[in-house]
């Protein structure tokens, strides 16, 4: 392309106004091209004082804390020293509270019509032999369903459901295990990858409590997990544990 | 907000500053979101468009830089740029059924109007200010509605060519034009 038409061709992509094919075809070329990228941001530059006179008109309140739960930063996060072990719970906490509050609030509700529907599927279920079990489906900050996943303190194993791909390439997802009653967020360790998993649960869980109302929550962290055991970082997917089994 | 002062907050974000970044958001939010509405016309989707923007500001996929021009500028080509992709994007798959949330101002922003200008913004001025009526028409459709050329053509009643290169050449008279700003 010339570089006359190339530069016109950078002004109607950053006007807008190209029909959809050529709009992609732009958007491939400012990847490839770096002659067209430096056109294309001489072109917001140059149209730029257009936006002095765009009316403002302010967003909903919420806008601010699905940006905040987003971008993993939660309310109070500077609060005290990062290194702080209290701190790094308290934000834990406070990550999985906004998370719940901007994940559509279904989440639970769909866990348990998953429950009800898993029942439905196939022959009834029967009373377990090997004690209780609980599903729970873990959804991301948008709604989208996630991991699907079953905890069987018995068995002392996790079985996993992804519905998502794995963590970005440094990175690791961890499960927790939020409990009612605030106690501190326990490891259930790194979520192996894989479509179908199972992960062994740590014995002491067959102990816990889990039919008053637990959490299960993913994070992303670190390659290779949250150092000494405290998440570092943000609440990705969470969902309430159900018990599945009468 | 003067230049200056979101540039040091861009900078701040830019070294993760959590303060920084809701001082950000509260000075240029409104703006972006007032840009991703009249563009989408439904409120929900701008609020995905903004969200992105500041996320893509904060995990550093979008870095401004001093050459980048204004930084309000430079936010709102983010917010624009992914808001007409979306557009598009919907009026493809004919996904747009629900109209319910439309913003029903149709009036056209005029740039001559602002009363407090910043240099570029002044050049800009100058330079748009000569251009035929009908060029500058078509663009501050384009810029503020997105629409496409088709679009244009349609609400103005005019042929879609005369549309394409009333708007070609404004933008090239524009840029000559600040070349001897």
């Amino acid at each position: 392309m010339p570089r006359r038409d190339r530069d016109i061709f950078a002004a109607e992509y950053v006007l807008g106004t190209l029909p959809p094919a050529e709009r992609e075809r732009a958007a491939t070329l400012l990847e490839e091209d770096q002659a067209f990228a430096h056109a294309v941001s001489e072109w917001e530059r140059r149209l730029g004082p257009l936006a002095e006179a765009a009316p403002p008109l302010q967003p909903p309140k919420e806008l601010w804390r699905r940006i905040e739960v987003a971008s993993g930063l939660a309310r109070g996060a500077r609060a005290s020293a990062p290194s702080d072990p209290g701190h790094q719970i308290a934000l834990l906490k406070q990550r999985v509270a906004a998370w719940r509050l901007a994940a559509v609030g279904a989440a639970a509700a769909a866990a348990v019509a998953f429950v009800l529907w898993l029942g439905n599927a196939g022959a009834p279920l029967a009373p377990p032999t090997s004690g209780a079990r609980y599903v729970a489906m873990l959804r991301g900050t948008e709604g989208q369903t996630a991991f699907l996943v079953t905890v069987e303190p018995e068995m002392e194993r996790l079985v996993i459901r992804a519905m998502v791909p794995g963590p970005p390439p440094s990175k690791s997802y961890e499960l927790w295990l939020m409990r009612k009653d605030g106690s501190t967020p326990a490891t259930l360790g790194l979520v192996p990858a894989g479509e179908f998993m199972t992960m062994p649960v740590p014995g002491r869980l067959k102990d816990w409590d889990l039919s008053s109302g637990a959490q299960l929550a993913i994070s992303l962290e670190p390659r290779g997990g949250a150092p000494e055991g405290r998440s570092m970082g943000k609440i990705v997917f969470a969902g309430e544990l159900v018990r599945q089994t009468p | 907000m003067a230049d200056k002062s979101l540039r040091n907050l861009l900078n701040a974000v830019a070294k993760r500053d959590e303060t920084a970044f809701r001082e950000l958001y509260e000075a240029t939010a409104a703006k972006l979101f007032g840009v991703a509405v009249r563009i989408l016309r439904r409120t929900d989707l701008a609020e995905d468009v903004v969200q992105d923007t500041y996320l893509k500001i904060w995990d550093g996929a979008a870095r401004y830089r001093s050459q980048s021009g204004a930084p309000l500028a430079w936010m709102v080509a983010i917010t624009r740029n992914r808001a007409i992709d979306l557009l598009r994007k919907r009026s493809e798959s004919q996904l747009d059924p629900d109209a319910s949330e439309a913003i029903e101002d149709d009036s056209i922003p005029d740039p001559f109007t602002v009363a407090t200008r910043s240099r570029q913004a002044k050049a800009f001025l100058a330079c748009f200010e000569k251009l035929d009526a009908h060029h500058q028409r078509c663009m501050l459709m384009a810029y503020y509605y997105g629409y496409t050329h088709d679009e244009i053509a349609e609400r103005l009643g005019t042929p879609v060519g005369t549309v394409k290169s009333r708007i070609r050449r404004g933008l090239a008279r524009i840029r000559d034009c600040l070349k001897h700003a």
